[in-house]
């Protein structure tokens, strides 16, 4: 690939490789943008998400609903109750490590099984940090291919109205 | 020949004495449990964790920041002499292993205990930090519910309870209660209940609105919840102060009610 694979003129990037550059910096900024923090907060709001950690008792009751070995389970807050939390569950992460993926399925959780919570919060130090790689380094990945117009021109082709010599065989 | 005879009696032996343990029967304890949970009233300063120190246990409550409810229930814990501290709540070892407070403690099987940590942790401020165990045990109140108020703030309150939609009445249920003390139960009738806080001796309500906890009734194969318009329920009306501007504490601006059960009614037969 030599940088016009867009099809832009010479020594530009094409629209198509600086589409990419934005798809690639958007994403890693939403992804880096949240983070799991500890509830501190009254209670959770309904809506959010959240994530509560798994005490030994709660992992016996709620191994029938969520599986074995389950250390920490994350989803969306769909009800509080005096007594517990109805999960619409997203993900699962494992004592040995390891991480389910769950399809927004619901399972109530009993406040006495749950060590900790936690819920996803912006970042505003993650956001920029992201922000800050990425767009350093799609700037100097643009300035080490010369794609910024700032490199040495192409050497021009022969004109076609010069002579040329072919030797012979 | 006879040395075989002497390997095959040899290997026989060794065999009977790894082989023939006798029958034993594994007795597992029916742990005698108590109920614990655990309140963060402290107006000026961030999260605690409250754990056991004794034994491993799940009666831990981490991250219980002023005023939180999302872990505010009650938890077995072994029941007899127990060792437990508050923590500072933190990711880092510096952090997290600043003890707040340090207590020993005897429950009693069967029964339930609130720790509420509250006072201002600042030095200079009164009424000063400290940890109380209520214990939450009231008697049956029969077809009615059994309510006291807990007062996590530092001045003396008068407390009414009242039917929702009511008027509030001219009688306090509760006179003069002590900064950082709890009342006695009173039965009251059971319905949606208001609860109206105001200065010991009168004044502007500090708090007035009802208590959230309104329980659910029993079913044929599910036991019912407790709340207010549950008879046989017990419950604590826990009156909690604003957070001090400016703290780590999460900012509420206005005093607080935290309605949580103490009892819950009597399972109904075949439950």
């Amino acid at each position: 690939m030599d940088g016009r694979a867009g099809g832009g003129p010479a020594g530009r990037p094409g629209p198509r490789w600086r589409l990419n550059g934005w798809v690639l910096a958007w994403a890693l900024a939403i992804t880096g943008c949240y983070t799991m923090t500890p509830v501190t907060g009254p209670v959770p709001e309904v809506g959010t998400m959240v994530a509560f950690a798994i005490n030994d008792a709660g992992r016996a009751a709620l191994g029938g609903s969520l599986g074995p070995e389950v250390d920490r389970i994350e989803g969306r807050l769909l009800e509080t109750t005096d007594d517990g939390y109805l999960l619409a569950v997203s993900s699962l992460t494992l004592l040995r490590g390891g991480q389910q993926v769950w399809q927004g399925e619901q399972v109530r959780v009993s406040k006495q099984y749950v060590n900790s919570a936690f819920e996803r919060r912006f970042s505003m130090g993650r956001t920029i940090g992201a922000g800050a790689i990425v767009v350093g380094g799609f700037a100097a990945f643009l300035a080490t291919r010369s794609l910024l117009g700032a490199g040495q021109s192409e050497t021009k082709p022969p004109s076609d109205s010069g002579q040329t010599h072919v030797g012979r065989p | 020949m006879r040395r075989i005879l002497q390997f095959a009696v040899l290997c026989l032996g060794a065999g009977v004495l790894t082989a023939c343990t006798p029958e034993t029967v594994v007795e597992t304890e029916d742990i005698p449990t108590a109920g614990v949970r655990f309140v963060n009233a402290v107006p000026d300063t961030f999260a605690v964790d409250f754990r056991p120190v004794d034994i491993v246990e799940n009666s831990t409550f981490y991250g219980v920041a002023f005023r939180s409810t999302t872990l505010l229930a009650y938890k077995n814990a072994r029941a007899g002499s127990r060792h437990f501290r508050i923590f500072q709540s933190g990711t880092t070892p510096e952090i997290a292993s600043v003890v707040v407070k340090d207590t020993t403690v005897n429950l009693e099987a069967g029964k339930r205990y609130t720790f509420i940590l509250w006072g201002y942790a600042r030095a200079g401020s009164s009424p000063a930090r400290r940890l109380t165990v209520l214990e939450d045990s009231p008697a049956d109140p029969g077809q009615q519910i059994a309510f006291r108020v807990v007062n996590a703030t530092d001045a003396a309150i008068d407390t009414r309870v009242y039917p929702n939609g009511g008027t509030v009445p001219a009688d306090a249920t509760w006179s003069g209660v002590a900064a950082l003390s709890a009342s006695s139960y009173v039965n009251v009738a059971r319905g949606r209940t208001n609860i109206n806080v105001q200065p010991a001796g009168g004044g502007t309500a500090i708090v007035n609105t009802e208590c959230t906890q309104r329980g659910l009734a029993g079913t044929v194969d599910v036991e019912a919840a407790p709340g207010t318009e549950i008879a046989g329920s017990a419950l604590s009306a826990i009156i909690v102060p604003r957070s001090v501007a400016g703290s780590t504490a999460p900012n509420l601006t206005t005093p607080g009610l935290i309605c949580v059960w103490d009892r819950r009614p009597p399972r109904a037969p075949g439950v």
